[in-house]
């Protein structure tokens, strides 16, 4: 939705004018009146992004990483592991799936870190309990209703003035945004926020929004949410839209939407996190084809938005973290697949991630009574250090006190 | 609409449009004929007429395929081969898909036409309240059963209605009730059971809820007595869901802690009876529910008085749901400005009130649970076991943008833009070549011409419905059956009479007479709908 010049200065004259506006003015706004490169959002102490990448249904790390110096690896998986001779190795003990060559190229760029043995005590196998775990950042033996990054944005974020400072890609609004002021636009596609009807159209929009002197305060926030849809709706169709990106992406959904967050950050669109998902890792049959179609999609697409944002000069104020609900079970099952396991790894890029293994790998020789791994680092301990190290935010009032920060994943 | 209304209201407490938000709280939306007919009794008279209503009609007719008695047909024996298991496990997927999408255009459409929605209203609240997710339950006839025991109890009696979830089979699932026995008694349930579903944190400790976890220990679910089962071994491996045989509750003597318990400072060999007793009897229980029920249906009092008195009827008449309502819903401050056009509409309540006040010609379609699924509300999905917030939490940027496409599906059946996302769907598994030569070969052989760049909107995979995404048909002649008026003001103000719950401000009122200024023929009405269901206004009620 192009806005037209005339209605852009009725709009600067009502923000300029009325102070209840003010208080809600689009950050656009305000970024376009100092034109500051990478500007940050007001009211945040820096300029820094997360971006979570979740890889839903509970991605193999095993046959990602693939422990190929361990026969144990090779007595559990007769049919599924991968051939020492494929592997991409990376040492003498492990190194990545045949088809994650883009990914093990940022490896060796010095671009990539792995956490290893990642997991949760009394770890849960049913997806929509253990995602629910990962998401809120609790304990498995308590239900939480918010989400880790919502209770960030609640406890350390109140003054952030934005309506994007989460963007969710997607069809639905992860739990991992759930808070008391969630201010998290979820979108699949840009045209959500495309009006058609012109000017006229537009018009009439922006007079059915201004701010009316009434005493119903639901009525004054659903007006000025409707004035950040305008202006939100201004800021796709104007710099996201024309922003150009510097590497090749593949055709489909999740490496399209890597895309489009990359143009969305090298436009500087006012967001802290975004949330990506790639789904389909619940392979309990004929896994070897379709695992290893979307290693190759998970490695092409990460190792793309990693080099176009390196490209565009915001990897470095860019986090790029991946989670799965769980790992698989370590023995393949009788219909060549993987059941729900436990234990995982932990994909890092960007900022100032550092590159490398993180952590211990699970001991495939102590496996728990289920024949899953044990994991080693904590998961929530990951978030820790995420929220102190590089979100600036004291992780205590958001997790757990007990947990603490993974030490040396960030610089 | 005249201003004098408004008045009206304020003075008497009872008036049209005191009778309008009466019926669009507690149903979805409002028709001007109900609204008249209410008029013209007192308050006491409306609400009692209401509660009546919803008390005494009976039960829709189930879906067609919902089985009595239900046998787990995917259950899992040891001798099955990995094909036969690979086969039906697929099969049965396939069949709950197709059972849950029925399931939810079943009861939307209930809500659509039933003649008593406030009983859907408050199935609608239970199905929050005691939330439990298809996700993890997987088996379509438990929601069924969920929901209908929720509708059955719906202003009923909470005392049963408590008990009656506690051993359902969804629920038993959902909180995993089914594997608490005495050696490990689970506590989820127990914990939920008290801070969400009965007192509300802070009126009960952590001993409180593992001694009733013990109470509670035992409970399986099973095939209803009396069925015959295949005499094959299980392999005890294999999880829950494949060696399940039903989804009747039934307490296993041996899987009892039938030992002494100390609840909220009560001691006694307690089981399921005595904890459903210990909870509804809580003093906390009452005020409880009461809260909830008030904010559900948008009451505002910041003295808590009719909360209270919520409180007290629901102890003197032991747990009575229909008379909290009668308080609620003849209590002044239901009718204050400050309770008035404040609620947001849920997604459910936006999209069935549009339908019932547009008298729209459709059904419930699988673009339209998208659609829901997109606002925020999925039936039968909702995002934990704390169920939907609602309030502002409904709205962001993302879904207020949304909501205001509501008139794509509603004028044009058509699906509003940006609800797929960027890029294509993968179809069958392929491996692209390495080489970049070759891969983009492959890729346009893949492709076929496809283009790059924003916009690009990706062919869907077959869903697992059938029929059109949307199905939807707006015929202005059935709002307008005298002809629609040439007279902006006049058309203006009859649909937003018809579609607000309030007079409507000036400024939209002027902006609506211009949309209909604006444009000529049908496309006048077309206008005027545009602009009120993408305003602010329209959210509230």
């Amino acid at each position: 939705m192009a806005i037209s010049l005339s209605s852009r200065r009725e709009f600067l004259k009502q923000a300029g004018l009325l102070t209840a506006w003010s208080l809600t003015l689009p950050q656009f706004v305000v970024q376009s009146r100092q034109a500051l490169a990478h500007a940050p959002i007001e009211g945040l102490p820096d300029d820094r992004i997360l971006v979570l990448v979740q890889l839903a249904g509970g991605n193999d790390g095993l046959n990602t990483l693939v422990p190929y110096g361990d026969d144990l690896y090779y007595k559990a998986r007769p049919k599924l592991s991968v051939a020492p001779q494929d592997v991409l190795k990376i040492d003498d003990y492990c190194g990545f799936h045949s088809e994650m060559y883009a990914l093990r190229e940022l490896w060796e760029d010095g671009l990539l870190s792995l956490i290893q043995g990642v997991g949760y005590p009394n770890p849960d196998r049913s997806h929509f309990r253990s995602t629910e775990i990962w998401e809120t950042g609790s304990g498995s033996e308590k239900n939480i209703a918010s989400g880790w990054i919502g209770r960030y944005f609640d406890s350390e974020c109140s003054k952030a003035v934005t309506p994007t400072l989460g963007v969710q890609l997607g069809e639905r609004t992860a739990q991992t945004f759930a808070g008391d002021h969630p201010r998290v636009v979820t979108l699949s596609n840009p045209q959500l926020f495309q009006f058609s009807g012109g000017s006229a159209r537009e018009d009439e929009l922006a007079k059915v929004h201004v701010p009316s002197v009434s005493a119903n305060s639901s009525l004054a926030f659903l007006q000025r949410t409707g004035n950040d849809v305008l202006s939100v709706s201004r800021q796709l169709s104007e710099k996201v839209r024309l922003q150009p990106t510097t590497r090749d992406y593949l055709p489909y959904q999740f490496s399209q939407t890597l895309r489009l967050v990359a143009k969305m950050i090298a436009a500087e669109v006012p967001t802290r996190v975004y949330y990506v998902s790639l789904p389909g890792f619940d392979h309990h049959a004929t896994q070897k084809m379709r695992h290893a179609m979307l290693l190759q999609e998970l490695s092409e697409s990460l190792s793309s938005f990693v080099r176009d944002l390196k490209n565009l000069g915001h990897l470095d104020r860019t986090l790029v973290v991946t989670f799965s609900e769980f790992g698989r079970r370590v023995a393949e099952n009788q219909s060549e697949g993987t059941d729900h396991g436990t234990a995982n790894l932990m994909f890092m890029a960007g900022g100032t991630s550092r590159a490398g293994f993180h952590g211990t790998r699970s001991d495939l020789s102590r496996l728990d009574d289920v024949g899953d791994l044990h994991h080693t680092t904590d998961f929530r301990s990951v978030y820790a250090s995420i929220l102190k190290d590089w979100l600036g935010a004291n992780p205590a009032g958001i997790l757990d006190p007990s947990i603490l920060p993974m030490a040396g994943i960030l610089g | 609409m005249p201003r004098n209304r408004v008045h009206e209201a304020q003075q008497s407490g009872w008036s049209s449009l005191a009778a309008r938000h009466l019926l669009a709280r507690t149903g979805f939306g409002f028709d001007l004929e109900q609204e008249e007919k209410l008029a013209v009794l007192s308050r006491e008279q409306a609400v009692d007429q209401l509660l009546e209503d919803a008390q005494n009609a009976p039960c829709p007719t189930p879906p067609e395929w919902v089985k009595t008695p239900w046998v787990n047909t995917e259950r899992r024996y040891a001798d099955t081969s990995a094909d036969e298991f690979r086969g039906k496990h697929g099969a049965t997927n396939g069949r709950y898909a197709r059972e849950i999408a029925d399931l939810r255009r079943w009861w939307v459409n209930e809500m659509m036409t039933s003649p008593v929605p406030l009983r859907e209203m408050m199935t609608l609240f239970w199905h929050g309240h005691f939330a439990s997710s298809i996700g993890k339950v997987l088996i379509s006839q438990a929601m069924y059963e969920q929901n209908a025991t929720q509708r059955k109890h719906a202003l009923g009696n909470f005392r049963q209605l408590l008990k009656a979830m506690t051993i359902d089979g969804a629920m038993m699932i959902y909180l995993d009730l089914e594997d608490s026995e005495k050696t490990q008694p689970n506590e989820n349930y127990a914990r939920e059971l008290f801070e969400l579903f009965a007192l509300g944190h802070g009126h009960y400790t952590q001993a409180d809820i593992r001694e009733a976890a013990r109470a509670l220990s035992g409970w399986q679910l099973n095939a209803p007595p009396g069925t015959a089962l295949p005499q094959r071994p299980t392999n005890p491996a294999d999880n829950r869901r494949f060696t399940r045989d039903g989804i009747v509750a039934e307490l296993v003597v041996e899987r009892h802690d039938a030992g002494t318990k100390t609840i909220f400072g009560k001691t006694g060999t307690f089981g399921l009876d005595e904890v459903i007793e210990l909870t509804v009897n809580h003093p906390a229980c009452g005020l409880f529910l009461a809260e909830k029920l008030a904010s559900y249906f948008g009451l505002s009092d910041e003295t808590g008085r009719v909360q209270q008195q919520m409180a007290e009827v629901f102890r003197s008449t032991g747990g009575e749901i229909a008379p909290m309502l009668r308080v609620l819903f003849t209590a002044d401050e239901f009718y204050t400005d400050g309770s008035r056009n404040r609620l947001i509409k849920s997604p459910v309540v936006l999209w069935v009130s549009t339908c019932r006040q547009l008298q729209l010609d459709t059904t419930f379609t699988r673009g339209v649970n998208k659609y829901l699924a997109a606002l925020g509300q999925e039936l039968f999905e909702p995002p934990n076991v704390k169920g939907w917030p609602g309030g502002e939490t409904w709205i962001s940027a993302g879904t207020l943008a949304l909501r205001y496409h509501l008139t794509d599906i509603v004028l044009e059946s058509k699906e509003p833009p940006g609800m797929d996302p960027m890029g294509r769907d993968r179809g069958r598994p392929v491996i692209l070549p390495k080489d970049p030569a070759e891969r983009a070969k492959f890729l346009a052989r893949l492709e076929g011409g496809m283009s790059d760049g924003e916009g690009m909107m990706a062919p869907r995979r077959g869903e697992r419905e059938a029929g059109p995404a949307y199905d939807v048909k707006f015929s202005p002649d059935k709002l307008f059956p005298a002809g629609i008026p040439d007279s902006s003001a006049d058309l203006a103000d009859q649909l937003l009479n018809r579609l607000l719950v309030d007079s409507p401000r000036a400024e939209l009122r002027a902006t609506a007479m211009e949309a209909a200024t604006r444009n000529v023929g049908p496309l006048r009405v077309q206008a005027v709908l545009r602009l009120i269901l993408s305003s602010p206004d329209y959210q509230l009620t």
